[in-house]
């Protein structure tokens, strides 16, 4: 009889032991995908500030492609195979140069071997007047002896990019801080999945689902 | 006692055995929702959603 009241007992006792395993196993499951998905195949970033108005605004939440430049081995500088080499006009997500714990998000402008030049808030690339449909400037002045509005010419180094905010006048970009290195970029800025409008405490439902260009 | 009324050898472990298995099929809902796979399955997807949603700040 105790025999078989402590079979019972010990089986309750396996198949809580059981649940406690499958649950663990989940957990394990879920957090090395979560991990490999986030490494390796899509990043969501949130934008804090208006560098990039109006192609991103304050609120925007977005998808990040980790793998098209390469898949960045973890702790390393090496990166699997690209599917293609950032081009002009990519919005990138990059390691800050000066703090590489920060990410920025900005859209590229020269490629290696580009020769960069600002005249009058004009961007000319080799020469050539490049406007980019996406940019705006908020500040009608022309500062004629800053950077912001008169730079370069520079040339783009090998293995590094020349960066620019969609906001020229109010952006903290290449022009302030010099190239980002190709090890530096995380990814290409893809959709805005959510828009969050903090000052009517609504979401913005026309920007939601939008591709970024 | 009369022989009628004897309990067998096994009259405990026959009760327990009822006992038990009346105890497992009057589980409670929390119990239930444990128990069941697709719980299990919804947590960790759910919980692998947060984590690759969850938005670092890109200035």
């Amino acid at each position: 009889m105790e025999n078989t009241v402590d079979a019972l007992v010990k089986r309750t006792d396996v198949q809580a032991k059981s649940k406690m395993r499958e649950y663990a196993e989940s957990i394990l499951w879920a957090v090395v995908l979560a991990l490999v998905i986030r490494t390796c195949v899509i990043q969501s970033f949130k934008i804090p500030s208006g560098s990039m108005e109006n192609t991103l605004v304050i609120g925007d939440c977005l998808l990040v492609n980790k793998f098209i430049y390469g898949i960045r081995v973890p702790f390393t500088d090496l990166r699997l195979p690209a599917v293609r080499d950032p081009k002009r006009g990519d919005v990138l997500v990059f390691k800050y140069p000066e703090d590489r714990s920060k990410d920025f998000i900005k859209r590229l402008i020269g490629v290696p071997g580009d020769e960069i030049m600002v005249r009058d808030k004009r961007v000319y690339v080799n020469g050539t007047i490049y406007q980019n449909p996406h940019e705006v400037h908020k500040d009608p002045q022309i500062q004629p002896r800053t950077v912001r509005d008169n730079f370069g010419p520079v040339r783009v180094p090998a293995n590094s990019y020349f960066m620019m905010g969609d906001n020229r006048d109010n952006s903290y970009d290449s022009r302030f801080w010099g190239f980002v290195p190709k090890v530096d970029v995380v990814g290409l800025a893809v959709i805005k999945y959510w828009s969050w409008d903090q000052s009517r405490w609504l979401p913005r439902w026309e920007r939601i689902g939008k591709l970024i260009n | 006692m009369s022989e009628e009324y004897k309990p067998s050898q096994d009259f405990v472990a026959k009760v327990m055995v009822q006992v038990h298995a009346y105890e497992e099929s009057r589980t409670s809902f929390v119990d239930w929702c444990i128990s069941h796979p697709f719980m299990r399955y919804a947590l960790a997807g759910g919980g692998t959603l947060f984590v690759i949603f969850k938005s670092v700040p890109v200035f």
